[in-house]
Formats: C-alpha cells, sequence, structure tokens
C-alpha cells in the first residue's frame, strides 16, 4: 500500500484557481494553525512568532510556499498567530489533514461538522460551489445541502462537541442515507477511553451508525503517511504513536436470548444454525470463539414462559436430574465458532454497499456486535451439540466469551497482499465467514472457495420462510461477488445451475479450484485462512508451502476449559525446532500452518 | 473481610478455605483472560499451580479429555516447562495474584523429587512461595506417580527426602491417590515421613470406550475420573482419614479434601467431614464465576450456623 505524502494532499480547488487569493489564504490559516497546534502539543511552552512561522513555513506544501511572505502580515492570519490558548480548530485541522490524505484517491467530499462553524473551506476534491452553506445556520440545514448535491460524503465531527447537536446530526444522516452508505459519518475522540464507550451498545441510540474513531489512532496514521515529517519537523514524541494497537476483551459470562435455532441443509446432515442476541454488545475478533452452556432447563412453555438460567448440575430440577442416571447430559460447555455478527443500526447487506478506502478503514470502529450467528453439526452421539437442537427462541442460555488469541487482522493491512482467500470444508466454513466480515469491513479482496457435499447441503428456509442457501447468501451479503466464490460439490449434482455464481465444480475436492487459481495467479501476494477436516487442511498446507503462500488454519479440538488451565486441547507444534503442544484455546485457534506438525 | 472463613494449615494462614486444584486453573497468568480475575482472587485462600517436574514434559497424546456422564475423564500427563523455567517465567507471574502459592510437584524417583526439592530451594531465594504439593498419585504417568501413592514406604521417604531438603517454613502437603485399597495407611505413612498437611482425592483411574471405533476415547486409554461423580469418594477418604489421624492424636495435620465439589453444600461436606480446607477443580471449567459463588454462599451458611469454618472441622465425627 503506497501512502500519500503532503504534497499530494494539496488542494486541487488551488491548484485550478492558483490566483484565488481567499482559498490560498484559507489554506496557509490551515497550516499556520496546525504548525501551532503540533508544535504546541510537544513543547508546552509559549512560541514566538518568527518561530511558528517558520514551522508553518516548513509545512506548507511546495505549491503555496510562494504566497506565504505576502500573506503574514494579513489581519485573519495575525489573529490566529494571537490566538489563546490553542484553538480546538487547529486540533480539527490536524485530523482534517489526516483524513483528507486517507481519502484523496476517492471520489469523495470530505467535511467537518460542527456546531460554530460549519467549515466547508476544505473542500472539496470535485470543487463544487458550497456558496450557500452558512455560518451559524443550522448543521442539519447545511448538512442536508452537502448530502443532496454530492453523491458520496464524508462527514466528520468530534467526540468533545454538544451531544445534542452529535445525536441529531447522526440521526439526520442515518435517515438521509437511507441505508445507500454514501454518506459516512466519522466521530473523532480524544482517546481510546472515549471510543470504547461510543462502542457500547447503549450508545448506538445516540450515534446511529457511526464510524468511530480517536486521536491517537489518526495520530498513528500520520506518522505512517509521513514519519519524517511528523516526527522531525515537530519532532512527535507522543508515546501512542508507537504503542500498537491493543484490542483488550476479556472473558466472561454472558445471558444470551435465542433468536432462532433452525436446520439448515439435508435432513440427515444434521446442521443448525443458531442465531442469537447478547444483552451487552461483545467484541469477539475474528478467528475467536465462545463456549455454550448447552444445558438448560426443558419444560412447557407458555407465552410467559420465562427460561431459567442453568449453571450448574445442582441447579437442575428433580426430574431432570433423573434423566441423569438414564441418560448423558452435558457437563462441560462446548466450544463454537461465529459465523456471523450483526451491528445495531447497519443492515445486513452493509459490506457489500460500503466502500471505505484501506486506509481510512484501519482506523475506524463501529458499534460492538450484538447479535451472532453460529453453525454447528450435531455430532453422532454427541451429547452437547444433541441439547443445542432443543434450544428455541426466547430461550436464555449463558456464554463464555470471547474466547481464543487475538488475531489482529488490521494488522495485515500493513502486509499490503493482493488477495486474503479463506479456504472451508462443510461447517468449518463458518468461523472462515467471520474474518471474512472483518477483512470486508477493512476492503481487503477476498476470494473464497468453499466445499460442499452436494447442492442441497447448501438450501434451508430462512427466517422469511424463504429458500436460501447458506455461507453463498451470507458471502454475498458481505459484499463477495459472484466470481469471487468457488464452490465445490465433492459429490456431482444436477443442480449446479441453480447457483448464480459462475465458479461451480463438480466431483471434486475444495482444494482443487484452489490450486488452479494459484496456478493462473502465481504473480499475487495472498495470504490464506483454512478450516475444514484436518486431511483438507494438511493438503492446503502442502499447496501453500509450494507456492511460499503465508498460511494460518483454525484448529478444532475437545476442549474444557477454554481459557488455558486445563491443557486438553492441545496439539502438536513446532516453533524454533522446538516441539510442543499447544493449546488450540489460547495460543490459537488461528495457527500459523507451518507451525503444527501435520503427521503427528 | 470475613474472619469466618479464616482457616490454618501449619503456618499458613488462609483467608479462605477455597484452593484451586492442581491441573485445573494454570501455572501462570491464564486467570489474566477472566474479566472476573479480582473476585476470583479474593475468594481463594491460596493458589495450587499446576504440576512441575524436573525437566520439560510434552504431555500426553491427544485427545486427552472426553466428558463422561457427571464427571470428566483426562489424561493431560504432567505438560509442563520444567521447574527451572517454571521459576524463572511463571513465579513472577504467580507472585502478581497477591495469594499464597502452592507448587505441585511430580518426579518419578525418590532421587527425582529430591533433586527437584534441591532446585526449588536454589530458585526460591526470596521465599516467594508458601508450600509444596508432593503428587504421589497423579495416575498418569507411566513412571512413578501411582506408583509412588501406593506404596507406603516409598511414600514416607519421598516426604522424608523432600523435607530434608527444602526451608522448615515451607509447607509440606502430600496428595494422596484414591486408587489404593487403603488410604489411611499412605496417610500415615506420609505423616510418619512429616508431612505438614494432606490433600485427597486425587483423580480415580478410570477409562470410557469409543463404541463406534472400538477403542479406548482416549490417547492414553487410562485417564482419570473428576466430576462430581466422585465426590461421596473424596468425602468417605477425608472421613476415613481423619478418624485415623485422629485416634494417632495428630490432629495439627491438616486435610486439603479434593473431589468433585461443585457448590458451597459440597464444601460443606468435606469439612463436617474433616478438612479444613478444599480444591475445587473440574467444576472451575463448567463455572468461571464458581469461586466467588461458594464463597458468598459459604459466608451465609456460616452466619445461619452461627458458626466458623474452623469450628466445623469434622463435626460429622462422633456423636
Amino acid at each position: 500500500m503506497s501512502f500519500l505524502t503532503r504534497d499530494n494532499i494539496n488542494s486541487p480547488q488551488i491548484q485550478d484557481n492558483p490566483h484565488d487569493k481567499g482559498l490560498i489564504e484559507k489554506e496557509l490559516i490551515r497550516y499556520l494553525r496546525l504548525a501551532k497546534y503540533i508544535t504546541l502539543k510537544n513543547t508546552n511552552e509559549s512560541i514566538s512568532q518568527d518561530k511558528l512561522l517558520s514551522k508553518t513555513f516548513a509545512i506548507l506544501p511546495v505549491s503555496i510556499k510562494n504566497k506565504f511572505e505576502n500573506f503574514t502580515d494579513n489581519k485573519e492570519f495575525r489573529a490566529v498567530i494571537n490566538e489563546n490558548p490553542i484553538d480546538t480548530k487547529a486540533y480539527h485541522t490536524f485530523c482534517f489533514n489526516i483524513l483528507n490524505c486517507l481519502t484523496a484517491k476517492l471520489d469523495i467530499e470530505i467535511c467537518e461538522v460542527n456546531e460554530k462553524y460549519f467549515d466547508c473551506t476544505f473542500l472539496s476534491s470535485k470543487g463544487n460551489n458550497h456558496s450557500n452553506l452558512v455560518k451559524d445556520k443550522q448543521i442539519t440545514e447545511n448538512c442536508a445541502f452537502i448530502i443532496k448535491n454530492t453523491s458520496t460524503n464524508l462527514i466528520f465531527s468530534f467526540g468533545h462537541q454538544d451531544r445534542d447537536i452529535l445525536q441529531n446530526l447522526s440521526n439526520y444522516i442515518y435517515k438521509m442515507d437511507n441505508n445507500n452508505y454514501k454518506n459516512i459519518h466519522i466521530i473523532i475522540f480524544k482517546n481510546s477511553e472515549e471510543l470504547n464507550d461510543a462502542r457500547k451498545l447503549s450508545k448506538s441510540k445516540i450515534y446511529k451508525r457511526c464510524f468511530f474513531t480517536s486521536f491517537d489512532n489518526i495520530c498513528r496514521k500520520a506518522i505512517e503517511i509521513d514519519k519524517e515529517f511528523y516526527e522531525k519537523v515537530f519532532s512527535i514524541k507522543w508515546e501512542y504513536v508507537k504503542s500498537r494497537h491493543n484490542p483488550k476483551n476479556m472473558a466472561s459470562l454472558h445471558d444470551i436470548i435465542i433468536e432462532d435455532n433452525i436446520p439448515v441443509g439435508k435432513a440427515d446432515s444434521k446442521l443448525y444454525k443458531l442465531t442469537f442476541k447478547t444483552e451487552d454488545a461483545i467484541d469477539i475478533c475474528p478467528g475467536q470463539f465462545i463456549m455454550i452452556n448447552t444445558l438448560r432447563e426443558q419444560k412447557e412453555r407458555s407465552k410467559t414462559y420465562k427460561p431459567n438460567v442453568v449453571k450448574s448440575i445442582s441447579d437442575i430440577k428433580p426430574d431432570i436430574q433423573n434423566d441423569l442416571i438414564t441418560k448423558q447430559i452435558s457437563y462441560l460447555k462446548r466450544p463454537f465458532g461465529i459465523y456471523r455478527a450483526y451491528y445495531e443500526n447497519f443492515s445486513d447487506d452493509y459490506l457489500s454497499k460500503l466502500s471505505i478506502e484501506q486506509s481510512l478503514a484501519a482506523i475506524l470502529f463501529t458499534v460492538k456486535p450484538n447479535k451472532f450467528e453460529i453453525i454447528y453439526k450435531v455430532l453422532d452421539g454427541g451429547v452437547g451439540t444433541n441439547e443445542l437442537t432443543k434450544v428455541v427462541k426466547g430461550d436464555n442460555i449463558q456464554i463464555l466469551a470471547p474466547l481464543g488469541k487475538i488475531f489482529d487482522v488490521r494488522e495485515l493491512l500493513k502486509e499490503d497482499f493482493d488477495e486474503i482467500h479463506i479456504i472451508g470444508g462443510g461447517v468449518g466454513i463458518a468461523p472462515l465467514a467471520y474474518i471474512v466480515q472483518t477483512l470486508r469491513s477493512l476492503n481487503i479482496k477476498v476470494k473464497a472457495f468453499i466445499g460442499v457435499e452436494d447442492y442441497n447441503s447448501l438450501i434451508y428456509k430462512n427466517i422469511k420462510g424463504r429458500n436460501a442457501k447458506i455461507y453463498v447468501d451470507d458471502l454475498k451479503l458481505l459484499g463477495l461477488s459472484g466470481s469471487d466464490i468457488y464452490v465445490s460439490f465433492l459429490c456431482d449434482t444436477r443442480e449446479k445451475r441453480k447457483i448464480d455464481i459462475q465458479n461451480v465444480f463438480t466431483g471434486n475436492l475444495v482444494t482443487e479450484p484452489f490450486s488452479e487459481y494459484l496456478k493462473k495467479h502465481n504473480n499475487l501476494k495472498i495470504l490464506t485462512f483454512t478450516c475444514g477436516p484436518i486431511p483438507m487442511m494438511q493438503k492446503v498446507h502442502d499447496i501453500t508451502s509450494q507456492y511460499n503462500i503465508k498460511s494460518y488454519v483454525l484448529m478444532e479440538k475437545r476442549m474444557a476449559c477454554g481459557i488455558g488451565v486445563c491443557f486438553s486441547c492441545v496439539c502438536k507444534t513446532s516453533v524454533n525446532g522446538e516441539d510442543h503442544y499447544s493449546r488450540v484455546c489460547i495460543d490459537g485457534p488461528i495457527i500459523e500452518s507451518k507451525q503444527i506438525k501435520w503427521n503427528e | 473481610m470475613n474472619k469466618s472463613l479464616n482457616v490454618r494449615i501449619k503456618n499458613l494462614l488462609l483467608k479462605s478455605p477455597l484452593l484451586t486444584s492442581s491441573g485445573t486453573s494454570g501455572s501462570r497468568d491464564e486467570i489474566n483472560y477472566l474479566q472476573n480475575k479480582n473476585k476470583v482472587l479474593a475468594s481463594l485462600g491460596a493458589f495450587v499451580t499446576k504440576g512441575v517436574s524436573i525437566n520439560k514434559s510434552l504431555g500426553n497424546k491427544e485427545p486427552r479429555i472426553i466428558e463422561v456422564r457427571s464427571g470428566l475423564l483426562n489424561s493431560i500427563g504432567l505438560q509442563n516447562k520444567g521447574v527451572t523455567k517454571f521459576f524463572e517465567e511463571d513465579i513472577p507471574e504467580l507472585r502478581k495474584y497477591k495469594i499464597p502459592i502452592i507448587v505441585n510437584i511430580s518426579a518419578g524417583s525418590i532421587s527425582e523429587f529430591g533433586e527437584l526439592a534441591d532446585i526449588i530451594k536454589t530458585k526460591d531465594k526470596n521465599n516467594t512461595i508458601s508450600g509444596l504439593e508432593i503428587n504421589v498419585s497423579c495416575p498418569n504417568i507411566k513412571k512413578g506417580g501411582a506408583a509412588f501413592g501406593a506404596d507406603p514406604k516409598l511414600v514416607e521417604q519421598v516426604v522424608k527426602e523432600i523435607k530434608s531438603k527444602v526451608n522448615d517454613s515451607l509447607c509440606i502437603i502430600t496428595k494422596l491417590s484414591p486408587n489404593v485399597t487403603d488410604i489411611t495407611q499412605i496417610a500415615k505413612a506420609a505423616i510418619n515421613g512429616g508431612t505438614d498437611a494432606l490433600s485427597m482425592i486425587n483423580t480415580l483411574r478410570a477409562m470410557a470406550i469409543d463404541t463406534n471405533k472400538m477403542k479406548p476415547w482416549l490417547g492414553n486409554e487410562i485417564g482419570g475420573l473428576s466430576g462430581p461423580c466422585i465426590k461421596p469418594v473424596g468425602v468417605y477418604m477425608v472421613f476415613e482419614c481423619f478418624r485415623k489421624i485422629s485416634e494417632c492424636n495428630k490432629k495439627e495435620i491438616p486435610i486439603i479434601g479434593i473431589g468433585g465439589i461443585s457448590n458451597y453444600n459440597d464444601v460443606m461436606e468435606y469439612i463436617l467431614a474433616g478438612a479444613t480446607a478444599v480444591g475445587i477443580g473440574t467444576q472451575w471449567f463448567i463455572n468461571n464465576t464458581i469461586f466467588e459463588e461458594i464463597h458468598e454462599e459459604l459466608i451465609k451458611y456460616l452466619d445461619k450456623k452461627k458458626a466458623t469454618i474452623s469450628s466445623l472441622i469434622g463435626k460429622a465425627h462422633g456423636s
């Protein structure tokens, strides 16, 4: 990924009208504020005017450097120099500068919305005339003008602004946009704590479908964009610039409410899709998993039925304790990977409509998800999965989440992969779909290779009673096109044409089209995630090592605790030539395939 | 601070009779993954680590666990990084828990136990650890373990060997196996060897067979059974040992009751049978809030009975 440097962000308006005094003046003031802000932020001392002017000059784009001298005596310019304390506008300018860098390539309008002023001097990549915008006018009125006049808008505001105004604004944009995702509202918070707070479920009522970021994320991006500029010119030494983005999500018990639990595919495949809502939103990273307490009280349900939460065997009513003697009931919680996550106010298909440049997406966050889906297969004689088929809408059961090592997908952006592939076999496709969801939210190109038995193993009646195709339909909702999905039916199937995607293969394993694809595209930089039966994952490992492709697998093992204390769910690995048993629950489930000792 | 839960094991004053059971709560910072970590630590009297041996041990082949009716069958095989690395990497992390640390140790021969004790003495210069739990009873290692646990003479010698090597202040606990004809004989031998306390029971040797593959479920074929199904066995063995100890007038040897504890009622059964403290293991996998829940329930129970844990130890005995 190539980042733009400050010279490339030069306003196109100025390039078009090099003699427009008003525009150049505003541009110069913007840089003056930026210089003042960053300098004062670092020194915390008062700074002489001369020094400030030389700093400003140092950061000016070449194209307007020669205009600088004439403006230093300008009234408004002098007023900015004497502003005291640092105007928040300067902080705003700094953030705008970075956002502008990140979106310069896009055909997008970017503007800041503020209760005091509606600053459209920053506009615009299209050179639209925004003279209709009026200071001190209702911000929604101005906003309406922007939204009506252009196709794609990036509107940003600041978390420290008046909350009512932010709420009005976000509600307004939400309503105007009508689920088209053409108008993106970004709120910038001062630090990660405020950012985390905004991502809580309760805040989704205030900030409707907003994207959030924080000043430390912006700074980190600034260093990425132009290290020399921001580090040397302003000797930036903010500790948070260097500290890595470190999502902290500790496991705890959550009550969940079942929304749906329906069979998927053919009757004999015993595959189910379970949809549930959580009371608090949970930040589950891709590759992480949850453990479900599949045991629950079985009794007649009426409309007023209030399900009890069963925490341990001692809680079970006597009639069920009788079952203990004759029938085995589950004792341990069962681990499951997440198939899909849903976000309040975001439509199910938002990723197929929304497209945010990768570098910008890398610093954006949404509200945390509060509705999830898992896909599970009932094993032959499987106690826990059998119990899970009995839960129905309205039931309340417990999960422990989130579990597993955090695999920071945002870090993948730094490695500049052309494509990321997922290769999934059967129910193993489920946790990969959640990885796809995250990759798509970062606008990474994804190809999905999936293998199932036959066409009928994909079909199910969805919540609206319509025929739907599991995996395939959802991958499309996540923004994959028909040509990004490769389906392999193990059995020959005549229904092949019913599936409206280009790449359908019959009578072969999922690894074959994947291997063919690599043969044809050996110049691409690819990374893979694989999940499915062990022989399949091993085959993918063989293929990827042949092409020298970085490959991760999602391991599944019999598990007891889920937090790394019992050492049950191990998988033999070799790291730096030393063998050991890695714990899938905390060293995985995502493990680099070359670490795994496949034949032991 | 509720004093009704305070108990004493030798010189070790525990603020709660609830301990982790070896092998079920990790050996390092695994609890940090849990949001309720602080509540867990506040409910614990001491932290008992997963077993360590002299050298790194890979552990057994998988599958290592299989769920059975009301219980869990495991054969982990003492996977650990070796005592030296354990003291260098894990102990500094465990210190942050700020509760007494009891290190579970395992070896294949008397001399190996001696060597282990020597290493611990040199490594633990700052007296970070409060006690050692001698594992003479793990059913999942081929050499040693269970063989030691079944032979009173060997148990006595092992305890003597370790006692002679480590600091006097260190509380020595011997963990007994239920896989013996008469557990009181082994308990007596450990006491003769000089143990400061006993813990019982370790898992029961057991097996489960996959009727589809027609082979044992576990990679190691045999395993150790834990969970609610073994609790009556544990309570009985604590009861018997407590009686024998009383008969020998060795009342200063406390027992840590372990096996199938799932709620406060189970804890009280062990206490009344003669345990001074209890270890909770398998239930902790099922419910990560078990320690704080039991802690709270115990206080309520003791309030209602107007008693303290110490006053109820062995109450089920006598007329």
